[in-house]
This record gives C-alpha cells, sequence and structure tokens, in this order.
C-alpha cells in the first residue's frame, strides 16, 4: 500500500511551500519517477493506493482480489465468491423493484445505469414542481 | 399532437440518445467503434456533460456529476404515465402517485 496527502504540490504549480513532504501526485513520482521518497514510509496520509506489478501477456487478463478490513480477518476470501455473488443479487432485485415493467431490455439498461452513476455518486437532483408551478 | 403526446416525444428524443437504434448504434458513442461494438463496452453507458448538437455524441466529462443521467427521470416517468391517468389525476398529484407507486414496488420488474 502507499500513502500521501491529498493536497496538491504547491511547490510545483505555484512555487510555494508544501506543509508535507507527501503530495497528492506522490503515486505519480513513486511509480513513473521511482521517486521512493514521494510516498510516506509511515504508511498514513489521506490518500491511498495499493500498487501491484502484473506482466499481462497479449489478450491475457489478471484479476486482483481485495476486501477492506478494520481488523485483520482469519479468512478473508473463503467466503469472497459468495458474498461477491450475494451483493450482485441484491443490485439486480433492487433495479428489478424500481424500473417500470413497460421498459424493454435496453431502456432498463440506461435506466438502471444512469440512477447507479448517481447513487454511486451521491447526486441528488431535486425539482420542486409544485414550488414552480405556484409561481 | 396533444400535450401529453408533445413530451413523450421530447422525452423519447433525449432518451434516444442514450439507447440503441435500429441499427443498434447509440448516438452518444458517435463513431467510436470500440464502444459501439466491443461486446465488452456496447452496454456500458457514460452519461456525458453535453453532446454534439448534430448527431447526439458525447463530449466533455463523461463522469463526474453525470447529470445527463436524469435521462432515467423520463424513461420512468413516461413508463409509468399515460395520457388519461394524467388528465384524471389532480393537478400536483401526478408525481406523488408515481413516487408512491415507486416507492411501493409496483409495476415494476420485467413484464
Amino acid at each position: 500500500m502507499l500513502f500521501t496527502e491529498n493536497e496538491n504540490n504547491g511547490q510545483l504549480l505555484w512555487g510555494q511551500s508544501n506543509a508535507s513532504p507527501y503530495v497528492k501526485d506522490g503515486f505519480h513520482a513513486y511509480i513513473i519517477s521511482g521517486n521512493l521518497e514521494a510516498v510516506n514510509s509511515a504508511k498514513t496520509g489521506t490518500k491511498a493506493a495499493a500498487h501491484y506489478v502484473l506482466d499481462v501477456p497479449g489478450g491475457g487478463s489478471k484479476t486482483v482480489r481485495l476486501r477492506l478490513t478494520a481488523a485483520k480477518a482469519k479468512d478473508p476470501f473463503g467466503s469472497f465468491e459468495k458474498t461477491f455473488n450475494s451483493r450482485i443479487a441484491d443490485a439486480d432485485e433492487f433495479y428489478e423493484r424500481i424500473s417500470p415493467n413497460s421498459l424493454n431490455e435496453d431502456q432498463r439498461r440506461v435506466h438502471r445505469q444512469a440512477l447507479a452513476g448517481m447513487l454511486w455518486g451521491k447526486q441528488y437532483y431535486y425539482f420542486d414542481l409544485e414550488a414552480r408551478a405556484a409561481t | 399532437m396533444t400535450l401529453f403526446e408533445v413530451a413523450q416525444e421530447i422525452s423519447r428524443r433525449l432518451t434516444s440518445t442514450f439507447l440503441r437504434d435500429a441499427n443498434g448504434q447509440r448516438p452518444v458513442y458517435g463513431s467510436t467503434a470500440k464502444f459501439q461494438e466491443d461486446p465488452h463496452w456496447r452496454d456500458l453507458i457514460l452519461f456525458y456533460e453535453y453532446f454534439h448538437g448534430d448527431n447526439g455524441a458525447g463530449l466533455g466529462a463523461s463522469h463526474q456529476t453525470g447529470w445527463t443521467g436524469l435521462a432515467a427521470f423520463f424513461l420512468d416517468i413516461f413508463g409509468r404515465l399515460d395520457a388519461k391517468t394524467t388528465l384524471e389525476t389532480e393537478r400536483g398529484r401526478v408525481l406523488e402517485k408515481i413516487i408512491k407507486e415507486q416507492v411501493r414496488g409496483e409495476g415494476t420488474g420485467q413484464k
């Protein structure tokens, strides 16, 4: 795991001094430029990344399975497949429940993905029809 | 056309930016062959910030706020509402009716 602070690199951008030596573009400096000092070796900071080096043959694929836990789990991947499938089933059930049955397969797809994007981005668009109609 | 049909038509045009057309192409992906044809990409839909005025191809940020995903609302409202219900429901109660249906999970799922 790599750690840095999610703060602008003011030194590079505006010639100002940085509050911490670990800045927003620290991972770039570490991975691309090989600057090992760019990430916090104390493994703490407001921005973190998992760093994997994989050789993927042309046309091939590799999968990385991750699980975030507060404490070290005994068997973190024992139920991975089951949990993953169960969450997929939850999402399927949720959208099945809210999409109008008059929609065809492709409309259903667009409806679901549009709503999923808003849930993921925590976006809520409020249009008060009655307040508008009253003016 | 009645006003309801006009509203329906505007909704159809807006949502058609994202939906597959008669040739299986989504206007939102313009001439980007990867997103139009690759089976791994073709059904993953991005809600761009704005669109090309002539062909509907997505432009600008493709994620971030995703506000053009409000197209979902049109699919929802016209997927549930017909002219008769709109005429016969007291003004201001139409949206309330739809929201109640959504919460109760009425008229949902696949046919």
